[in-house]
């Protein structure tokens, strides 16, 4: 492990009017690490990723990212590392509906300004990798949840990024089809040397993580898991 | 992996561009939902588009028609090497139409071919316009026919012949005494070397054009709204595409770029649906009469630079609308959120919109009097363009208002029943939405209160329109063989008021080659009555400068070719725009007997006419039956030239213009109608996507005991309280509308009942209607099936 974490969250504190989501919360997630932020409902974990991610801006603390500040990073910077560096994977809406499941795997390629041939075969790659490649014609409504998380899974994966938040991502899903997806995102982030950060309340899901950290009342503790 | 082969800012334009054109029409697989949004958008722009190419062809219309007289215009001067064609022009009413038409004997093989015409006709031969050959083959016709005995029907007449493709006019073949016998007719025959005269542009009237602008102008606005409300149908979709668009790393300002692409697709397609529209349209159009002109379908052809201009402003303004109509959305990675600030409407704003509105509009006002009425035709458009202007800014200062008025409104309301209560607290909730869109109604209602009053004025002041007020009703002017007996006859009759004798004579100008001027010569009081003229004393003349051209006071005129007598237009004569019946709109100088003294016996050319003023009745039968009446007491010949000749209805006075503004009427009141539906059709679909948004809501209402009688009562409140508030708001607007342009129009305010009926009517009507139609979508929203959680 290198001295300086990938990403460092510290002492943030986020408020939705009178409810303080987050209470000088810490997160540090090292390269190719995965982090399981764990934790009842409305503790704050979903928030802590929001923020981690630069998706959301915290109220007082800092969030550094390979050395830079992301809290004073502009809409443009921060969209621009969402689109190279980031990965996100929800638990359901982050596919465009009216797109295939190719284009949708294409899309951020083709939005940091990929030739759309180039994108589809890259994006085609992803989908044979993740076993979806008869989905490739069919829009997200068409396909079933599993199929539908692991195309969502290819597109987190298809920039290549040095670090995949994934919040919830099995919370839509049966356990069979949960188990493949988390093992294929584990697999081919480790693959590919990228970090995850893992917010999920389910300890099986937890248990891909080599390391969890427990948010309760917008706080954080950190544990290591077995 | 960082993406490679990023280009420059303009191909990452062109990239967000295709994208989002790429999205809108990937909806046509996706919900039926955002296939309607896409629907209506395109719809939308479609009517606006076919609106304003209708609009844009109106100066085409009067231009085309114009050419088309001035190409029928006679040529008196002789020409090297042509042979003259001698024409008496003959005409005469048939039930409430004109019958025009020309007698015609060429002179030799290089006559002139009368336009329409593609060869000369013989002695006895007819030719007729198609809507006459209509008419005389039609069983209406039978009684039409017989003046036209003994001729043989051998053409019909092209389009270079007919100005107006329902004019009924002819054109008969005379033999050479037409020629030789023209002192005796009682027409001049004319030799005629030529047709066709180079044409001026002139303007529409100021009083259609003012209505025309802000008749298209209101009419605009609600087909804007209906986009605005269109980019709402679907809006779950649409955010949630927009936020996974964000989530993988486009930044704002290009998920709005891909947003505004987005709504180009509809701009674009209802461009193209509305072109095609007015296509059709055109057509069905030409089957009517609008502002007292009839016209061919190949006429109505939009100015090539608007409709460039329509090409670029409507997608513009489409796809504005529908960024206005998003403009409190921010897409973040995680979602859609609306600003919800409960940031207090403030009015000041409004008021100043509403007031610069009327502000220009009243400059216009001020500015024709001390410019002048010399400079009136290059002082139109301008006019025009600072009355669209006012209209413009006034119609969204009134629009800005209702959201203001509704929010002021409802915080007063607070004691009712349940659905009153549930009414209430919704609209507190989001009162500017409904507002926005009942707005779009508010200003349609505006345009036709305006409307309403500015003709109700008009018509009162006489103006246009008809009125039994106005100058002791309707006028006849008869031109039988004696006037004497004729007019004995109109005063035994008791639906006749008054009956006296005028004169329609013809002068010559040497200076102009001796091309003939019409004249009418009649007492002051029979032109007081038809007001043909404001002011008359014994011994006036008036000269109208539009068709007199520089002939003025001293000048001299030939009244009798033959021994060259002449008649000094005196220097008392006073330079007026003549208010002529149709028939006898080409006089040009009105004079009384006694300003001709002895003259008058050595006028070669005068005809007697009978000039009745009818009773306050204005139906068309009338005139024929006195019309009739007036023939069959004389017993007249039955060859065609004295039935074509005899006992002929010249003119009425307020008929014709009847049905001008009848028409403009009709054709706002349609627009308005029409333009309701479109705007009951954006509240619709912004209804429906309310209650589908509030499915969850109203389905635990209905849950929790609250009938479905109280939600759908409490519906019609929703409707309700904003309609009979834009109602209130057009109706204040459109009367001050009414009150600014109408000293543009020149006439006099006068609000009736019918007035306020309109938007409180329309208000009721509407509010009932358009919650009928939203109990379906109610119906399916308090189902059981939205407690389910996902």
């Amino acid at each position: 492990m290198s001295t300086e974490p990938l990403l460092a969250a510290t002492e943030l504190f986020k408020a939705f009017g009178p409810t303080e989501a987050l209470d000088r919360a810490s997160l540090s997630v090292a390269a190719g690490e995965t982090v399981a932020v764990m934790g009842p409902s409305g503790s704050g974990k979903s928030t802590l990723l929001h923020c981690a991610a630069g998706i959301m801006k915290p109220d007082a603390g800092s969030v550094r990212y390979d050395g830079r500040e992301l809290t004073t990073l502009s809409d443009g910077e921060r969209s621009e590392l969402r689109r190279g560096e980031f990965g996100f994977v929800f638990q359901f809406g982050q596919l465009v509906p009216e797109l295939t499941c190719l284009e949708n795997v294409a899309l951020p390629l083709r939005l940091g300004g990929m030739r759309r041939k180039l994108a589809e075969a890259e994006a085609e790659q992803w989908l044979e990798t993740f076993d979806v490649v008869e989905a490739a014609r069919k829009r997200p409504g068409d396909v079933s949840g599993g199929q539908g998380q692991r195309v969502a899974v290819a597109r987190a994966l298809v920039t290549t990024p040095r670090i995949i938040f994934a919040d919830e991502p099995t919370g839509a899903l049966d356990s069979l089809n949960g188990e493949r997806v988390m093992q294929l995102l584990t697999r081919s982030a480790r693959d590919s040397g990228a970090a995850i950060v893992l917010v999920t309340h389910e300890a099986r899901v937890a248990a891909y993580a080599d390391r969890e950290v427990v948010v309760r009342d917008g706080r954080t503790q950190s544990g290591v898991v077995a | 992996m960082t993406p490679t082969g990023g280009g420059n800012a303009l191909a990452q334009w062109w990239r967000d561009v295709s994208f989002g054109f790429r999205l809108a029409l990937g909806v046509s697989r996706s919900p039926a939902t955002a296939l309607l949004r896409l629907v209506v958008g395109a719809f939308g722009v479609a009517m606006a588009v076919a609106l304003l190419l209708g609009a844009a062809s109106l100066s085409n219309i009067v231009d085309r028609h114009e050419v088309r007289q001035a190409q029928q215009l006679q040529q008196s001067v002789p020409q090297p090497g042509v042979d003259p064609l001698y024409t008496q022009s003959g005409s005469f009413a048939f039930r409430d139409e004109w019958v025009t038409g020309e007698w015609v004997y060429p002179s030799g093989e290089s006559a002139p071919v009368p336009p329409g015409l593609s060869r000369h006709l013989k002695p006895g031969e007819l030719a007729v316009s198609p809507a006459l050959a209509e008419l005389l083959d039609s069983p209406e016709g039978a009684s039409l026919r017989s003046r036209f005995d003994g001729l043989r029907r051998v053409a019909t007449i092209g389009k270079a012949g007919v100005v107006e493709p329902r004019d009924l006019t002819f054109y008969i073949g005379a033999d050479a005494s037409l020629s030789r016998g023209a002192e005796e007719s009682r027409d001049p025959v004319r030799a005629t070397y030529g047709f066709g005269r180079d044409h001026t542009d002139t303007p529409l009237p100021l009083d259609i054009t003012t209505i025309v602008v802000v008749g298209v102008v209101t009419l605009l606005f609600p087909i804007l709204i209906l986009i605005g409300a269109s980019t709402r149908i679907a809006g779950t979709e649409r955010d949630r595409r927009l936020a996974a668009i964000r989530l993988v790393g486009a930044a704002a300002r290009r998920v709005r770029r891909i947003s505004a692409a987005e709504s180009m697709v509809p701009a674009v397609l209802g461009l193209l649906l509305g072109a095609a529209l007015f296509l059709v349209a055109r057509p069905v159009v030409a089957e009517f009469e609008f502002f007292g002109y009839s016209t061919y379908a190949s006429d109505i052809v939009p100015s090539p630079v608007l409709v460039a201009v329509i090409v670029c402003v409507v997608p513009v303004l489409a796809i504005g609308s529908a960024m206005v109509a998003q403009r409190r959305l921010i897409v973040e990675p995680l979602g859609v959120v609306r600003q919800a600030t409960a940031r207090r409407r403030r009015l000041w704003w409004r008021l100043l919109l509403f007031g610069a509105g009327v502000a220009i509009l009243i400059t216009p006002t001020w500015g024709r009097a001390s410019i002048g009425r010399f400079l009136e035709r290059t002082y139109i458009p301008l006019q025009s363009s600072l009355v669209v202007l006012g209209v413009l800014v006034m119609l969204l200062g009134l629009a800005a208002l209702l959201p203001w008025a509704v929010e002021r409104a409802i915080t007063r309301l607070d004691r009712g029943g349940p659905s009153w209560q549930l009414a209430i607290r919704r609209l507190r909730f989001d009162a500017g939405t409904s507002a926005r869109v009942f707005s779009g109604l508010a200003l349609a209602l505006v345009s036709g209160v305006a409307a309403q009053v500015i003709i109700g004025s008009l018509q009162a002041t006489g103006s246009i329109g008809t009125d039994d007020s106005a100058a002791g009703g309707e006028v006849l002017l008869m031109t039988p063989p004696d006037a004497e007996p004729a007019l004995t006859a109109l005063r035994q009759r008791p639906d006749v008021e008054s009956a006296t004798l005028m004169h329609h004579a013809v002068m010559f100008y040497e200076k102009y080659q001796h091309a003939g001027a019409q004249v009418l010569i009649a007492e002051c009081g029979p032109l007081l009555d038809s007001d043909v003229v404001p002011t008359c004393q014994d011994g006036d003349v008036f000269l109208d400068p539009r068709v007199l051209g520089d002939v003025g006071p001293g000048d001299d005129l030939v009244i009798d070719e033959s021994s060259s007598a002449r008649w000094t237009v005196p220097h008392s004569a006073t330079t007026t725009k003549l208010e002529l019946f149709p028939g006898l709109d080409e006089v040009s100088m009105v004079v009384t007997p006694t300003a001709l003294g002895t003259a008058f016996e050595r006028i070669d050319y005068v005809e007697p006419m009978a000039f009745a003023v009818l009773g306050r009745s204005v139906d068309p039968a009338l005139r024929v039956e006195i019309e009739e009446y007036v023939r069959g007491t004389y017993g007249l010949s039955t060859t065609p030239s004295d039935q074509l000749n005899g006992v002929t209805v010249v003119g009425t006075r307020y008929a014709s213009a009847y049905h001008g503004i009848g028409s403009i009427s009709a054709l706002l009141m349609t627009g308005l109608l029409f333009v309701l539906g479109v705007a009951v059709l954006g509240v619709l679909v912004t209804s429906a996507e309310h209650l589908r948004e509030r499915a969850r809501a109203l389905a635990s209402m209905s849950a929790g005991g609250v009938g479905f009688g109280t939600l759908a009562r409490s519906l019609l409140w929703q409707n309700a309280i904003p309609l009979a508030l834009a109602a209130l708001l057009a109706l204040a607007g459109g009367v001050l509308l009414a009150v600014i342009l109408l000293p543009v129009t020149a006439g006099h305010i006068r609000v009736d009942w019918t007035v306020v009926a309109l938007p409180f009517g329309s208000a009721a009507v509407l509010a009932l209607l358009l919650t009928v139609l939203s109990l379906p979508a109610l119906r399916a929203a308090v189902s059981t099936q939205h407690l389910r959680t996902e």
